[in-house]
């Protein structure tokens, strides 16, 4: 079984897990909870971003920039299928394939 | 997570791991509760009273609850789905809420016992239902993240 190599990247993954329980997440709560640094969370939120898979928004609250992190309806669905397969896979260990990395 | 360890199953352990650790993560700040209950019991104190002391006292009810929803509009940084929460969690944190209401009604009943004014009533009523909210509002975020074991977010 194909697992969305755009999501099972270990960093993205995480960046992913976290997105799917949220409605919107700001920027530097979910560097802070992933303990990762701005320029590895940037470079990760931009490649999900290109992919379709997340939206990124800039704001304020009062003087202060913010950046908010969301997934979009395609990044939720690449999601679910992604656990889908996951959950498929391990309810049938008995697969002959060994499971290969794709990114 | 690791580099090298990306079976299945680590993956779908790291996701559960990955969300339980930003529920952690994510705290309200401890004076939400009590300044919910501060603006009811401010709302309570005005029924009581008459006239510009009533319009006043209404008027500072609407001005703690409108700043308590701006304050925690600008120190919330995620909004969580709701189905991050399972039934248990709910249950627990149900629980919770209805124990606030048990606690201000115990202590409206003792102190109604005093037979002290309704005002002063309703202040210490408010008083210890926001103590007692800011006092447990932790352990109930510990009990309801304990809830959510398990699940997987999609």
């Amino acid at each position: 079984m194909n697992l969305d190599p755009v999501i099972h990247a270990p960093v993205r993954l995480q960046i992913v897990s976290l997105l799917a329980a949220a409605t919107e997440a700001e920027f530097s709560f979910v560097r802070d909870s992933l303990e990762i640094s701005d320029s590895v969370l940037s470079k990760h939120a931009s490649a999900l971003e290109n992919a379709g898979y997340a939206h990124i928004r800039k704001g304020h609250v009062g003087k202060r920039p913010r950046t908010w992190l969301k997934l979009t309806d395609q990044g939720r669905a690449a999601f679910a299928d992604y656990v889908t397969t996951l959950q498929q896979i391990v309810g049938h260990p008995l697969t002959t394939e060994p499971h290969q990395r794709t990114a | 997570m690791d580099q090298n360890a990306s079976s299945p199953a680590e993956a779908l352990a790291e996701i559960q791991r990955t969300q339980r650790s930003a529920y952690a993560h994510q705290h309200l700040p401890i004076w939400y509760t009590p300044a919910f209950i501060a603006a009811v019991t401010l709302l309570g104190i005005g029924t009581e009273l008459h006239g510009a002391a009533r319009s006043g006292t209404l008027a500072a009810a609407a001005l703690v609850l409108g700043l308590a929803v701006a304050g925690l509009s600008r120190t919330t940084r995620v909004r969580w789905r709701a189905r991050t929460w399972t039934l248990a969690a709910g249950a627990e944190f149900g629980a919770w809420v209805a124990s606030i209401a048990v606690v201000m009604g115990v202590t409206g009943l003792a102190i109604g016992a005093a037979d002290y004014e309704p005002i002063l009533q309703r202040a210490v009523i408010g008083l210890v239902g926001a103590a007692y909210s800011a006092l447990t509002l932790r352990w109930i975020e510990r009990r309801v993240l304990a809830r959510t074991a398990g699940k997987v977010v999609r």
